[in-house]
């Protein structure tokens, strides 16, 4: 019964089956790659201006897109931008998913918890995230801490309101009731047996969600709220060329390329996810 | 017969009320679901359960494991009185009495693996040190409900529903418990399917020397598998004796019209003979006073209006019913 499939082949099928995933997943490689290898890609400093090389042509002197008003290499802006893009959406999302998931399981399985903690996160998502990150930013400073704690107070009560019906519906469900019946305790009811029901959701969630952190990291940054100045992100790039937009528009163009690519790269591999994980949830 | 004297579940007074949600200045209500059941469990026996569905028969076997919380009563699992146990209190003495659910398909986690799912309840309660003995008792117990070893790492999901309840009575069987609890235990189960699982039942029993709980809506289930029965209507028990007197000449009028109600292949109940009680069950939030079951008897007088009938001994076997208590006479002509 067992027969030997070479991995190409079960590739190939995958990716007839699941496009959307190889689609999504190869643009994101592509970021991935570009951001990881950014110092081998480029030989300029991201942050230090040059008051002499101002608004260069895609070409000249060496800059393969061109400088900016500051005398930044575009080029290596966004290699670099995608380092801080890539981190601070997969720190939100991962912690998003973590804390969401222990607020929803603590909500499903505690009623009176439950009753108070879902009254904070309807008043919290109730907030522009941009207000939360003003609000953080004045109480810590600019940075990444405050950044990333403010986008995911904003996104996380998703997590939270979706595990924690899950957890009222599993509660029911007669295999959770046999594993208290046969002497488990909560906790090990809830990680061994509910959490693994969510596993698929929260996955798909990871993967749809980073498109997401994204484009509020780009809008955020694009406001100048949250990272210090200078930190090279495609927002601040954007922001940076929008004022002579009329005449280096592709210094604006370059930077929204990326936003693009990595946005529908992301949003692809978490729609291709949830057909193949959680195809109830379409 | 083994015998019969060592009570190993006793239940007295027992009430499970769920309240109903309510606006502000209405009255809380409850519903009765079981309302005042009193009965004991012998070791080695099986205590068929037996009603209409919304009688209270399942919330009555999953109060006895506190799957449901007990408003009033006592229960006491071989003397010890485990109703207000704390749920740490009572995690240690859970596995002793085990449940079997209705649904396999829903009773066991279709993420694991049979194995995993039969190990899963010696892990929890410690039975044994190594995975090795683990995995040595789970392939016993494989084959003590008549499945093939080899199947432990298989899912639920690649199995029938019979071999599916198959696989969920080795996980219960998993713990050595004392008692199973079967909830409906069978009746998910095709016909041609459900005389096996049944006579497995009935093996087990032998070898482990079991208690069995059976509650079932099914009479020919009750009457197969059962020594004793209860029959019970709304929350509370009508007729608890041995089954053979209670099936061949039932003495409450409930359990008349219940056993009447019985299909059966050969002629000796005309259809005209069969009783048909009038009505619907009546709410189980708002119960008729006196006896719940004077709206649909026959046999119904102004004491049933009123008064309760306790449990009492006739004609070998208990029953609530001031027919038999008024005019005992009367009652024994029938």
């Amino acid at each position: 019964m067992k027969q030997k499939i070479s991995f190409g082949r079960k590739l190939l099928v995958f990716s007839k089956h699941h496009g959307r995933i190889m689609i999504g997943g190869f643009l994101i490689l592509v970021i991935v790659l570009l951001g990881v290898f950014a110092p081998l890609l480029t030989d300029f400093d991201p942050i230090a201006t040059n008051g002499y090389q101002v608004n260069l042509r895609s070409g000249q002197e060496g800059h393969l897109l061109g400088t900016d008003a500051q005398g930044r290499d575009v080029w290596s802006r966004i290699l670099y931008g995608a380092r801080t893009s890539l981190l601070i959406a997969v720190t939100v999302q991962l912690i998003t998913i973590a804390v969401g998931s222990l607020i929803g399981l603590v909500c499903g399985y505690f009623p009176k918890a439950d009753l108070i903690i879902m009254r904070i996160l309807e008043a919290i998502s109730s907030l522009p995230t941009i207000l939360l990150v003003y609000v953080l930013v004045m109480i810590m400073g600019s940075g990444y801490v405050s950044l990333i704690s403010a986008m995911v107070i904003g996104s996380m009560s998703g997590v939270a309101r979706y595990v924690r019906a899950q957890v009222m519906s599993l509660r029911q469900k007669e295999f959770v009731e046999r594993e208290i019946a046969i002497g488990a305790g909560t906790f090990r009811t809830m990680v061994l047996h509910v959490l693994p029901h969510c596993s698929s959701y929260l996955l798909v969630r990871f993967g749809s969600g980073l498109g997401g952190s994204i484009i509020s990291l780009a809008t955020l940054s694009f406001l100048g709220v949250g990272l210090p100045g200078g930190t090279p992100t495609w927002g601040a790039d954007i922001a940076n060329a929008a004022g002579k937009m009329m005449v280096y528009p592709e210094k604006v163009f370059f930077p929204m390329i990326a936003i693009a690519v990595s946005v529908y790269g992301f949003s692809m591999l978490g729609d291709g996810l949830r057909d193949w994980l959680s195809p109830e949830t379409r | 017969m083994m015998e019969k004297n060592e009570i190993i579940l006793q239940v007295r007074g027992l009430k499970v009320y769920f309240p109903i949600s309510k606006l502000i200045f209405q009255k809380q209500k409850y519903i009765k679901a079981v309302n005042g059941v009193s009965f004991d469990l012998f070791r080695g026996e099986t205590l068929g359960i037996a009603g209409e569905s919304g009688c209270g028969k399942s919330t009555l076997l999953r109060a006895c494991v506190r799957l449901n919380e007990p408003t009033d009563g006592k229960i006491l699992l071989d003397g010890r009185d485990i109703t207000h146990l704390s749920n740490r209190a009572l995690r240690p003495l859970r596995r002793k009495t085990q449940v079997i659910f209705q649904d396999p398909y829903s009773s066991l986690d279709n993420r694991w693996t049979v194995g995993r799912l039969i190990e899963e309840p010696m892990k929890v309660n410690k039975l044994y040190k190594t995975k090795a003995e683990r995995t040595s008792r789970a392939k016993e117990l494989m084959q003590a409900v008549g499945l093939s070893p080899e199947y432990l790492g298989r899912f639920p999901h690649e199995f029938s529903g019979g071999q599916r309840q198959r696989i969920a009575i080795a996980c219960a069987l998993a713990t050595s418990p004392d008692i199973l609890m079967c909830d409906e235990a069978v009746s998910a189960l095709d016909v041609s399917v459900r005389a096996q699982v049944l006579n497995l039942f009935a093996d087990l029993q032998r070898k482990f020397g079991l208690t069995y709980m059976f509650v079932s809506h099914d009479m020919s289930v009750i009457e197969h598998i059962c020594d004793r029965v209860a029959i019970m209507y709304l929350g509370r028990i009508m007729e608890i004796g041995v089954k053979r007197r209670v099936f061949d000449s039932p003495a409450h009028p409930y359990t008349q019209a219940l056993l009447s109600a019985v299909p059966s292949a050969n002629e000796d109940v005309p259809p005209e003979k069969r009783i048909v009680l009038e009505g619907d069950i009546p709410s189980p939030v708002d119960q008729p006073s006196g006896c719940v079951f004077h709206t649909r008897c026959r046999y119904a007088t102004e004491r049933c209006k009123a008064e309760v009938p306790e449990l009492k001994e006739y004609d070998g076997r208990l029953v609530a019913c001031h027919k038999y208590d008024e005019n005992n006479e009367k009652g024994k002509k029938r």
